[in-house]
């Protein structure tokens, strides 16, 4: 039989934790050099050459 | 009514520019992709300035090639940077850049130069052919009406209102500020999901209890995350745009409303967290540009705000979201 699982202090989440800050650190590592923000929009429109 | 504003000539391209990346950029270098006749993704960044002609045009190229389709390129240069001695601005990092989209198979078709003042072509630098021609000949363009006629507005970059609340609000957010158990977890993220399903379920009292839990760093990046409903089962990979199937931008697009309104009922030095979800929203969009501001913003709202700081790092490194890289699953701006 399983023992009862109880939740203390301990099974909380620290107040500064974030998964998504540690992965945005590891996501640097890997990053290349400094070029300023790139915009990257998509249009979807026809040229026609008078 | 066609599904595409057909363009006819060099101020009919020069109005979409500000249409699609939202304002009229400086400063910038300006690439739009062609397959055919069809217009595709268009990249801007930042004026090479004392960049390596060839590494930067290299850099460009590597944006560019997301667009798989790609079959040419068009140039546009925002500088005022030109003078009388030196009309060409950047012209080594034009040839390099002509030289690396030939190699990758998208060759430039043409190029422009608009300044504070007028515009031009670049290529061409005899004046009885292609003379200065007045910006007001892009506002008053065929192409630029029917892109306003199509609901399609250059808005620029949207700064959140101050607060002008009664302060102890502050304290009330701070109540309802999570400590980290699961159920608050689980009840925030009930509450986000319905105001985002009918943002008319936004209460006061909810506005608190949202903003309170946008305060707790990991509730936060749960609420972020579940603005995106394609997203893969790992939640954290959604921050740097990876998803299963195109989003639903119009679920994205109220996120933001409602962050906006957030920022209403919440003072200076909690508004940090909802001015990240904006930005990082801008950013699944394509639009670093706007985004950098509001992570600016957050900064300033929580000196050295982490999120922040680690996304504008990131920004700054030139990174474009997965799914903006991607034209069927990228931001389409709703026009009529």
């Amino acid at each position: 039989m399983a023992s009862e699982f109880r939740m203390t202090e301990d099974d909380t989440v620290g107040p500064d934790a974030s998964q998504i800050e540690d992965l945005l650190e590891l996501r640097l590592l890997t990053a290349g050099p400094e070029t300023g923000p790139v915009d990257f929009p998509v249009t979807d429109h026809r040229l026609e050459q008078p | 009514m066609s599904d595409f504003i057909s363009f006819t000539n060099p101020a009919d391209i020069l109005a979409l520019i500000p249409h699609t990346l939202g304002e009229q950029p400086t400063e910038s270098f300006v690439v739009l992709t062609m397959n055919g006749t069809r217009l595709g993704a268009t990249l801007r960044v930042d004026a090479p300035f004392g960049a390596d002609p060839r590494g930067y045009a290299q850099t460009l190229v590597s944006h560019l090639s997301a667009d798989e389709n790609a079959t040419g390129t068009l140039l546009v240069i925002y500088t005022d940077e030109n003078s009388p001695g030196n009309p060409r601005p950047y012209s080594e990092h034009v040839e390099a850049l002509r030289a690396e989209l030939a190699t990758a198979q998208m060759p430039l078709k043409d190029a422009w130069m608009v300044t504070s003042h007028a515009w031009r072509n670049y290529l061409c630098t005899d004046p009885a052919c292609c003379p200065d021609e007045p910006l007001e000949a892009i506002t008053t363009s065929n192409g630029n009406a029917e892109l306003i006629y199509r609901g399609s507005q250059v808005t620029g970059f949207t700064a959140p209102e101050p607060f002008t609340g009664d302060p102890r609000v502050r304290e009330t957010i701070k109540a309802h500020t999570p400590e980290g158990w699961p159920g608050e977890l689980d009840r925030s993220r009930a509450i986000w999901a319905e105001v985002l399903q009918n943002p008319e379920t936004l209460t006061a009292g909810r506005g608190h209890e949202l903003a309170g839990a946008f305060q707790h760093p990991t509730v936060r990046d749960y609420l972020m995350a579940d603005v995106m409903t394609t997203a893969p089962e790992q939640f954290t990979s959604v921050l740097l745009g990876v998803v299963l199937a195109r989003p639903d931008w119009a679920r994205v697009d109220r996120a933001q409303e409602i962050a906006f309104e957030l920022m209403k009922a919440t003072p200076e030095g909690q508004r940090a967290p909802m001015l990240c979800l904006i930005g990082w929203l801008e950013w699944l969009k394509g639009k670093s540009s706007f985004a950098a501001r509001y992570f600016k913003l957050a900064m300033e709202d929580v000196t050295d705000y982490r999120l922040a700081s680690l996304l504008t790092e990131l920004l700054n490194r030139g990174l474009v979201a997965d799914c903006a890289r991607n034209k069927a699953m990228s931001y389409t701006p709703s026009i009529r």
